[in-house]
């Protein structure tokens, strides 16, 4: 066998797997396809007498290519117009589509897998779904083994927890705004309040902004986090109700440029998420679109 | 298997019953049939990318979900079939042998909680493919 055949033997035993992975962590087929094309196309351009362990080494491959596009992917589900889901699969009849195996699989898993961070999304789906030693998914994640088990631990959580029903829509605006005024006021207490006990800070800053790049997670610290930069972040702001997927928003503007949204994710528990939007680049098709 | 479960909140076999019947009272355009099988609190969420208009995006509540899924169904009749999705029981939509919807479901307490609904073509050209 020549050694393109022997690669190729190599990668088609492990696709049904690399598809599995890519499709949990981007909830699409198209973009799944292409990443497995990817990692092939990889795999070509290889040392491949260097690699120890095949199969680990793709997973590897596909995983980070999947986190990366997970990044940009997330922005793009919220300027969707209308809700986002997941492309569904059809695992009666397409084995290859069956994703290898059925674990967090469901729309109600897939969800909430969107809401996690590339890393925690990564961490979860390779552990849950796939059964991967720490070890190995922390070499994958870029992460220490006790960091790696607290990703999955908390991704865990989110998920495991009774899938808490949003706020109805007029309870999400009222969240919302008592959140702007307490928020502008820097009123710690007042922001506790309004939080649910796990809520979590998500800030996207496309590494342009002075933005959190790692999650603020806990009513007390996300609390903090907001009064710290009540002052200068608000002043002079224009805020601007907005539809963000399909849920109302805020787009904070100063001399009429924007710079930031902010959306919440509520439930009868009060915010679960902050996802405060600042990437520029990011900004610019929401900005176009406000007028919703 | 790990035998771990997450975020499965009902048994395989209340979800095929769920969707069994969903199947039966959607076929009959039995809207209080269909308003029985939901969960007070049952929200149905559809992704039309751009092709549903706003205020259809998001159903909540049983009777006005009924009534939607009944409305859908007399304007654009469709073969409906009880298919594995993403694992799980769930229901594809044809129209003239093509598949035009997909919903997953999701069930609590023998109730059906979400319903999920697919319609944007772009997210179901793999259903439409030649051999399938």
């Amino acid at each position: 066998m020549d050694e393109l055949e022997q690669a190729m033997e190599t990668f088609t035993a492990v696709r049904p797997r690399l598809f599995g992975i890519a499709y949990r962590m981007l909830g699409s087929v198209s973009e799944a396809e292409d990443i497995v094309q990817d990692t092939w196309l990889r795999w070509q351009g290889t040392d491949r007498d260097a690699v120890l362990n095949p199969p680990a080494f793709l997973a590897t491959i596909t995983t980070r290519l999947s986190m990366n596009l997970a990044q940009s992917a997330h922005s793009r589900h919220e300027t969707y117009i209308g809700p986002w889901l997941p492309d569904p699969i059809d695992t009666g009849a397409d084995p290859e589509l069956g994703a290898e195996r059925g674990e967090a699989l469901e729309y109600a898993v897939l969800l909430l897998l969107e809401k996690l961070t590339p890393a925690e999304r990564a961490a979860y789906v390779l552990r849950e779904a796939f059964d991967y030693p720490y070890p190995l998914i922390a070499d994958i994640v870029q992460s220490t083994e006790p960091a790696t088990r607290k990703l999955v631990s908390r991704a865990r959580k989110h998920l495991a927890a009774e899938r808490r029903r949003p706020a109805p829509a007029p309870e999400h605006r009222r969240l919302l705004s008592a959140f702007l005024t307490a928020a502008q006021s820097g009123d710690v207490v007042s922001l506790e309040k309004l939080f649910a006990a796990d809520v979590v800070s998500y800030s996207d800053g496309g590494g342009v902004k002075l933005a959190a790049r790692i999650p603020v997670i806990g009513r007390e610290r996300v609390a903090k986090f907001v009064a710290a930069f009540s002052s200068h972040f608000w002043t002079d702001a224009d805020l601007r109700w907005v539809e963000a997927n399909g849920h109302p928003a805020v787009e904070l503007s100063r001399d009429s440029v924007t710079y930031a949204i902010l959306s919440v994710i509520t439930s009868d528990d009060g915010i679960e998420q902050l996802l405060w939007s600042m990437n520029p680049a990011k900004l610019r098709p929401m900005t176009s679109q406000s007028a919703l | 298997m790990t035998g771990r479960r997450c975020a499965r909140t009902s048994t395989p076999r209340q979800n095929r019953v769920a969707v069994h019947d969903l199947r039966v009272a959607s076929e009959s355009g039995d809207a209080r049939a269909i308003a029985a099988l939901l969960d007070p609190s049952a929200e149905m969420v559809t992704d039309g990318g751009g092709r549903v208009a706003a205020d259809a995006r998001l159903v909540r509540g049983p009777a006005a979900i009924a009534a939607r899924i009944c409305d859908v169904l007399e304007q654009q009749p469709a073969q409906i079939s009880e298919r594995e999705v993403n694992g799980v029981p769930g229901l594809v939509l044809t129209r003239q042998g093509r598949v035009a919807a997909v919903v997953c479901v999701s069930v609590r307490r023998r109730r059906i909680t979400d319903l999920w609904v697919v319609l944007n073509p772009d997210k179901l050209r793999h259903w439409n493919r030649p051999g399938q």
